[in-house]
């Protein structure tokens, strides 16, 4: 039977939010989208020694369910939340005494054994709404309390370290599908290959280009700034478009995207920040799937393997690459009716790359008891913006400051899940091209932040709502609001 | 948008009249510039804003010359039966999975935009398909749903009110069922009021949090508007694609497909900022929600915000504070007449003075090459969509080169509508889709291939004067001496230095729009 309460699980946001506001000013080209830097100029410090980490957002939207993929060995309250679901521990691919890993995830398990890949437990948003819309957008906001939220943290990033290429930046995935118009196109997981300038009735695309670099010189706007901007990218990306991988990635959306991020990464065009989205929705509601097959078996071998990929691809650059995963929220604990989760709170992430203490299961894992949840939600121990402060600093040549402008209001928390830049020296046979494309970032351990309350409580700012449950003869509702007050004829449940 | 030119670089026309084309219409074009040049500025405007006294023969021939317009502008009650027809009992997938619909509405604009004689309206369509946006293709948060409501609210609400007075177009917005699917008043009940409408209605639509509005005027807002429900087809409810929704007391909202549910409507005394009413009785709710709509129509916040967008719109991305003052009062002592409006913004002095400071958006861009060249989108191919056994004659390639812009028409995700200043789509894969995409129109690959002998007056044999008459054609001026020699130069590298123009004439006047297109004067409108 359909009620108007199944209907409305999902109402808002699948893919709502603008990864344009996001990265700023941004582009869609086929199935890429490319960030000018039009104009920014940093000046490194004379005492710049430390070639920095090109950071790699992977996008896991709908809502990442941790529980299923970095599962907790305590079966017995597994198998009580989610009956149908629950993966037997005899199924998990051991991580340590309390966690194992999905046995689709086998293709992290290299990465997990060489300390490539950390675990990051319970992060999440700061507020806890449970709606796509608002957790995705703030999260990718990240600018909490703040009220002109028009860039997003990875904009910021660029702005605070700006290096000076003109491709500064990279974004694939819904940028694409919510600006080319939903179904409209089909995104172009080759984006590479279409950045390109056409030719017209033999005139070359070189000549066309030198054309639009001499007509746009005479003239001072924008538009004829950016046009000199856009003429460099075409020559960089054609370059690195002319580099090809003899690496197999898994034949799916998010594995040619990664493939074309190793592309650019390798052709050395001084990309600092990719954002990628993996292409499929987790907002897994109903029909999860078993161990063997489904939605979630595919996804997880998809994720994995796409990362593992990746890494082989990358080859000794991996070393200043850290991708981390990203995600609106976690999912219910208990299961629901249909095999599926409900949209929750806290989840695991995945933090990968040459740099990353890895083998480990950071953070604090809440607990499942009753009690331990949060209205039957894993609670989040630390804020994503402390791993994200953290992968900036440790790893990307921001300072506290700048980390300050980067997440307004906020305070990290030293999570040690990243080793320091100066402990990972670069290695010989790390590329020259690469190398100088990076740049140098002024690395000072003395200037990163310092909180270091590893168990300090999450600061939940922007919880405007609230919800109580009212009784009225044996019927029970939930009220939702700032300051909830229960229908006439019902009582507040305590 | 400030710019500045050294020597030689081709500057854009000084014309009054060029430049009240650029602004209140799709690009001006060689016939336009005649007409209005003959009948006076201020005489055309006015006869732009008397829309319905202007024949449209060319479009509407056009439109009904292909099947697939026979679901323009209809409602869920005609395209039902038609997803039906095919076989289609999957809940409609040929609309909500395609979004047929949409596109078919999406190239109906285009056409308007590109061909109509009703120019002033079309830019004020797209205005306030911006103002109170609905997202009109893709919009998988609904599920689909908002695709059966885009077309009925393109018709019915936006172009019959596009050109009347704001109260009358923020009524409809109001109670359309396009506006109720997309900020969630389906989801609306009476304990737990969706607050999406009445979040945008103050922010967006209206009086702008500069006002001061606070959340409990907001959620006042919201529960006003509590009650109101689409009003899905029998069958649907029959079928079992959207539950019937339970209750006794149901008022039909009409012209709309929409219904006042009396069980889920809130109850009482509502206050909205200066504005208060109670409501003990269902039948007393409409009156209600139009006494709200009448308050915050009139509100001098909802005055500035119109003036400001308009400004944007039509004078510079960052008006004057004299310029908002001026037309928030017009707006105000006209009450809120939007063609008085309109007219105070033609006649204001920032507008006479804002030559070459806005910078087109990729679809006006787009837009503005078609109606240089005269060209019709190109219905050679035929398409299929999933679910359905017919094929239809469509340029669905148009709509994806535009979508490869960032700017569908009427697409924006978000209810803000999309931006219209210039740093948010100055950017290097934009930029590079629409250079390439100058290329297709001068080769006529999405569009139908330009007549150029019919554009250019003179069959010129002499490379200059052929790239000058093009000039004409597109810029209404000459190129500067610089422009003239990179484009001559240009040409030459391809042709030799002495082109044999007679043969060569369809290779190299091409060339030369290609060209011209390219400079950054063609970038302003």
């Amino acid at each position: 039977m359909i009620t108007e309460e199944v209907i409305a699980q999902c109402p808002e946001g699948k893919e709502g939010f603008s990864r344009r506001q996001f990265l700023r000013g941004i582009a869609v080209f086929g199935g890429m989208t490319i960030l000018s830097a039009n104009g920014i100029r940093y000046s490194f410090a004379a005492s710049a020694n430390e070639v920095p980490d090109v950071v790699v957002t992977l996008v896991l939207r709908g809502g990442f369910d941790g529980l299923s993929a970095v599962v907790p060995t305590n079966e017995n309250i597994m198998r009580q939340a989610r009956s149908q679901i629950y993966i037997p521990n005899a199924a998990l691919l051991p991580l340590n005494r309390e966690f194992g890993l999905h046995p689709a995830l086998n293709r992290l398990l290299p990465l997990w054994e060489n300390k490539e890949l950390a675990i990051v437990n319970t992060i999440g948003a700061p507020t806890h709404s449970r709606s796509h819309f608002d957790e995705i957008s703030d999260v990718a906001y990240a600018a909490y309390g703040e009220k002109d939220k028009r860039s997003g943290w990875m904009a910021r990033f660029l702005d605070v370290s700006g290096s000076g290429s003109v491709v500064q930046s990279v974004g694939i995935g819904s940028t694409t599908k919510q600006l080319v118009g939903g179904k409209a196109a089909p995104v172009n997981v080759d984006g590479i290959k279409n950045f390109r300038l056409d030719s017209i009735y033999g005139y070359r695309a070189e000549d066309l280009a030198g054309f639009i670099d001499e007509t746009h010189s005479r003239w001072t706007n924008i538009w004829a700034t950016q046009a000199k901007s856009t003429i460099e990218a075409l020559d960089q990306i054609a370059k690195a478009g002319a580099l090809k991988s003899t690496v197999t990635y898994p034949n799916t959306g998010t594995g040619q995207r990664l493939r074309d991020v190793a592309t650019l990464l390798k052709a050395g065009i001084g990309v600092r920040a990719v954002d990628v989205e993996f292409q499929g929705d987790w907002d897994m509601h109903a029909n999860m799937g078993t161990l063997e097959n489904g939605w979630l078996t595919s996804y997880l071998a998809d994720l994995a393997g796409s990362i593992a990929s990746f890494r082989e691809d990358l080859g000794v650059l991996w070393s200043r690459v850290t991708v981390v995963t990203i995600t609106e929220f976690g999912r219910r604990v208990s299961q629901n009716q249909s095999t599926g989760t409900e949209h929750g709170w806290g989840t695991s992430t995945f933090v990968a790359g040459g740099g990353v203490d890895g083998g480990k299961i950071h953070g604090r894992f809440p607990g499942l008891d009753n009690q331990q949840l949060k209205d039957g939600d894993l609670v989040v121990t630390a804020d994503y913006r402390s791993l994200l402060t953290e992968i900036l600093t440790r790893r990307a040549g921001v300072t506290a400051k700048g980390a300050e402008q980067i997440f307004p209001n906020f305070r990290p928390e030293v999570l040690s899940v990243m080793k320091h830049l100066s402990d990972t020296p670069l290695p010989e046979n790390f590329p020259e091209n690469v190398k100088n494309a990076l740049g140098n970032v002024s690395y000072d351990k003395d200037l990163l932040p310092t909180a270091t309350a590893a168990t300090a409580p999450v600061v939940v700012k922007e919880v405007k709502k609230k919800t109580i449950t009212c009784v009225k003869n044996g019927k029970t509702i939930k009220v939702t609001g700032t300051n909830p007050k229960c229908p006439t004829g019902y009582k507040i449940k305590k | 948008m400030e710019s500045s030119w050294g020597q030689g670089a081709t500057t854009p026309s000084t014309d009054p009249i060029i430049h009240l084309l650029h602004r209140f219409t799709y690009g001006p074009t060689k016939d336009l510039v005649s007409e209005v040049s003959q009948m006076g500025a201020d005489a055309w405007f006015e006869k732009q804003l008397d829309y319905l006294s202007i024949s449209d023969n060319e479009v509407n021939s056009y439109i009904s010359k292909y099947d697939i317009f026979n679901i323009i502008h209809k409602d869920m009650n005609f395209l039902w039966p038609v997803a039906e027809a095919e076989g289609d009992i999957n809940r409609g997938q040929i609309f909500q999975s395609n979004h047929l619909s949409g596109r078919v509405l999406h190239l109906y604009t285009l056409i308007n935009q590109s061909h109509s004689k009703r120019q002033i309206f079309e830019m004020m369509v797209e205005f306030w398909h911006d103002h109170f946006n609905i997202t009109t293709l893709g919009d998988e948060t609904k599920d689909g749903k908002l695709d059966w409501h885009t077309n009925d609210w393109n018709k019915r609400v936006i172009r019959e009110h596009a050109l009347t007075r704001f109260e009358d177009l923020l009524q409809a917005t109001a109670l359309h069922p396009a506006m109720i699917v997309y900020l969630d008043g389906e989801l609306s009940s009476k304990e737990l009021p969706n607050e999406n409408y009445g979040r945008e209605l103050l922010e967006l639509h209206t009086v702008t949090p500069k006002s001061g509005y606070t959340q409990a005027d907001l959620i006042d807002a919201a529960r006003l508007f509590s009650g109101l429900r689409v009003k899905w087809p029998e069958r649907w409810y029959q079928r079992g694609p959207r539950p019937r929704p339970q209750g006794r007391t149901f008022i039909d909202v009409l012209p709309y497909a929409t219904l006042l549910h009396g069980e889920r409507q809130n109850y009482g005394t509502f206050r909205v900022m200066g504005w208060q009413r109670t409501v003990t009785s269902v039948d007393q709710v409409l009156p209600a929600i139009k006494s709200l709509l009448n308050y915050l129509s009139s509100h001098p916040e909802t005055a500035k915000n119109l003036a400001l967008k308009l400004g944007r719109r039509f004078v510079e991305d960052v008006p004057s504070q004299k310029f908002i003052n001026d037309i928030s009062s017009s707006y105000i002592s006209n009450g809120g007449d939007i063609k008085a409006t309109l007219k105070a913004v033609y006649q204001h002095t920032d507008f006479k003075n804002a030559i070459g400071k806005k910078l087109k958006r990729p679809g006006e861009d787009y837009i503005s090459v078609a109606r240089s060249l005269n060209v019709w989108p190109s219905f050679t191919r035929l398409q299929k969509w999933q679910g359905m056994t017919k094929e239809f004659s469509f340029p669905a390639i148009v709509l994806n080169e535009l979508a490869g812009t960032g700017h569908s028409p009427l697409s924006w995700p978000f209810p803000d509508g999309y931006p219209d200043i210039a740093k948010s789509w100055v950017n290097a894969s934009h930029q590079l889709m629409r250079w390439n995409i100058y290329g297709h129109f001068v080769k006529g690959n999405t569009w139908d291939v330009p007549k150029w002998e019919s554009l250019l007056p003179n069959r010129e044999t002499n490379l200059d004067n052929q790239i000058n008459q093009v000039a004409q054609l597109l810029l209404f001026k000459e190129l500067g001496s610089a422009d003239l020699t990179s484009v001559r130069t240009a040409v030459t590298k391809v042709f030799g230095p002495n082109p044999d123009m007679n043969n060569l004439y369809r290779d190299i006047t091409p060339l030369i729009s290609r060209l011209i297109f390219q400079l950054p004067v063609w970038s302003l409108r």
